[in-house]
């Protein structure tokens, strides 16, 4: 037995069998041919699209004229102050702002206080873990009226503070909503995945520290933030490649009504291109867009990759 | 020794800022769930003047049962037709079900041939992942759709199976590291008693990583349960529940249908807090094993 067992091992019966290739390409094969399709020609055609024109007479799109005219038009428009996609450029840097730099700030004090088993510390992991797993559509819908009805009324019956309805009344006011939401309800995969990594952070490091008299916010800072820098290091990468896709649940709150004011890139782009009467003339420019936010954000998360990684300390553990 | 460092800990003032900042935000959340709850079960003439949780003047108005059949939206199609709440959660059921298998048999084998079968290929593939989940690409959706419609599969329910059969995510990772520290010997073993490629995968090598799986199942299904823009964007004939509630919000005008859209709202949410309380460790522990250290 041992002897065939050598054998096979000797023969690298895994990769040497007619019958081992035939499995591995039938095993391959679907999936391989999903990704070609969903993600490398859906991106090749993204890019041909952005360089065409769409045609009225045959409902198809062509190469026509200026190729580049939908990159002009992005340029123009990117350009002239008060654009709606200026705008939603500028929106976009906001939420990501909130969302990302303090969303991840927030989230490591938070993981840090649950990894130290303070009171009611897995109590409060559910509750952060929590509108991860509910419906985004229920809880937004929930919480607008939530603020708009409840809130608003309660306030001004109680306390006589006319707050008006932030989602409805005024334009300035729905953004701040629409981001305070977005920071309350992303903190649940970002808390477990920081006391997943804090948690394997060896304890005798932080009693040696008690013994030394830090206290837990010194710990905090001088201990744990470096040793787990390279998954903090990850969200923040992440963060800004999604800079430009984040809808910060904008659709759920609006649909496809959302003020031009308020509009992010990822909600613009999406609202351009998705929803009953789009218009398919429109896919060529929206494509552009695309590509072009693309080539922005492409080299931003490299420089930044590369910039994070030159910024991590030596540390071991 | 250990006393002096709990006492510490138990008089921290960073515990006790944090510990206040978080017990306002789960006060925050607990709040407007129950709120949800309970503004629900008003009339819907009271909603429009009183709001308040406490008060029920007209009664309380329990619509949990009848917005199965009441909950409803009209879709266009040649002929206008209506889906009601039970056929959402049908179409919720089978949706997240299958859509849920088929993303995690997609990474899960992929990660299983590129791990253990050491042809050039699998390097290149997972190379493709990597770069794939590192490179931002920025709105292809209109590529898409464009794809979809090309292929004759917008608005089908295989369509939809389809584009969730993508291997290039985290769990394709995930499923990678399980297999890699698993022994090649049982394979091995098994080769030698005669059984095939096949069987080995599907017989003995995945079974070893079941919990793995079990968990990341799981995260598909309370994603695919609660997702509506994939389905508003490629599959939007056929409503599950939380599109459903996007329709009707949108088709709402008038605040008159409120306390029915609150009640649709937590009928989405109960039966992923019911799957949350009973497999919570599953869910919440999955991504910590997942969790990034580079």
């Amino acid at each position: 037995m041992e002897k065939k067992l050598k054998s096979y091992q000797s023969k690298n019966l895994i990769t040497g069998t007619w019958k081992a290739k035939l499995f591995y390409g039938c095993v391959i094969a679907i999936p391989v041919l999903q990704c070609t399709i969903f993600v490398f020609i859906v991106l090749l055609n993204s890019v041909f699209l952005s360089f065409k024109q769409y045609d009225y007479g045959t409902g198809e799109y062509i190469f026509k004229g200026n190729i580049f005219q939908n990159y002009k038009v992005f340029w123009s428009t990117i350009s002239s102050s008060g654009s709606s996609l200026g705008i939603a450029t500028k929106n976009s840097l906001i939420l990501w702002f909130w969302t990302s730099l303090v969303g991840i700030s927030l989230a490591l004090f938070f993981s840090f206080y649950i990894v130290k088993k303070y009171k009611g510390s897995e109590f409060f992991k559910t509750m952060l873990f929590l509108p991860t797993i509910v419906s985004t559509i229920a809880m937004s819908l929930i919480y607008r009226r939530f603020v708009d009805r409840f809130l608003s009324d309660f306030l001004e019956q109680y306390f006589g503070v006319d707050i008006g309805t932030p989602f409805y009344d005024e334009v300035k006011m729905r953004f701040v909503m629409v981001v305070l939401y977005s920071c309350l309800m992303g903190f649940g995969t970002q808390v477990l995945m920081y006391t997943g990594v804090m948690s394997r952070i060896p304890e005798s490091l932080s009693e040696y520290a008690s013994l030394d008299g830090i206290n837990a916010f010194q710990e905090f800072i001088h201990i744990t933030l470096p040793l787990i820098y390279p998954t903090i290091s990850t969200f923040l990468v992440a963060g800004i490649g999604a800079i430009f896709t984040a809808h910060g649940s904008m659709y759920d709150f609006y649909g496809p009504y959302a003020e031009s004011t308020i509009q992010t890139v990822g909600y613009f782009l999406y609202n351009r291109t998705v929803g009953d009467g789009k218009l398919l003339a429109e896919y060529p420019l929206t494509a552009a867009y695309g590509v072009a936010f693309t080539l922005i954000t492409v080299p931003t998360t490299l420089i930044a990759r590369w910039v994070l990684d030159r910024l991590s300390p030596e540390v071991e553990y | 020794m250990e006393k002096t460092v709990k006492k510490k800990k138990k008089f921290s003032v960073y515990a006790l800022v944090i510990g206040i900042a978080l017990g306002i935000y789960s006060f925050v959340i607990l709040a407007i769930l129950v709120w949800g709850f309970m503004a629900s079960l008003k009339m819907q003439d009271e909603y429009f003047y009183n709001v308040m949780p406490w008060l029920y003047e007209l009664g309380i108005d329990f619509k949990y049962i009848s917005a199965l059949t009441y909950f409803e939206v009209i879709l266009d199609g040649d002929v206008p037709f209506y889906v009601y709440l039970d056929q959402m959660f049908g179409n919720s059921i089978t949706y997240s079900l299958s859509c849920a298998f088929i993303s995690t048999l997609s990474p899960l084998v992929m990660a299983y041939v590129t791990n253990k079968y050491r042809y050039k290929i699998s390097g290149v593939l997972h190379k493709i992942v990597l770069i794939v989940m590192v490179v931002p690409i920025v709105g292809t959706t209109a590529s898409t759709l464009e794809i979809v419609k090309f292929l004759g599969i917008y608005d089908t329910f295989i369509g939809s199976l389809i584009l969730k059969a993508g291997f290039t995510n985290l769990y394709f990772l995930v499923f990678y590291s399980a297999f890699q520290t698993l022994s090649w010997e049982y394979a091995e073993a098994a080769f030698v008693d005669g059984a095939s490629h096949p069987r080995v995968m599907f017989g003995i090598m995945i079974p070893l990583i079941r919990p793995i799986i079990f968990s990341v199942f799981l995260i598909f299904f309370v994603t695919y349960w609660n997702d509506y823009q994939t389905l508003y964007t490629y599959y939007p004939s056929h409503p599950t529940a939380a599109l459903g509630l996007f329709y009707f919000n949108r088709n709402t005008t008038t605040s008159s249908q409120e306390p029915m859209l609150l009640t649709g709202c937590l009928l989405v949410t109960i039966p992923v807090i019911i799957l949350f309380l009973i497999f919570r460790e599953k869910l919440m522990g999955n991504l910590s094993m997942g969790g990034i250290k580079g």
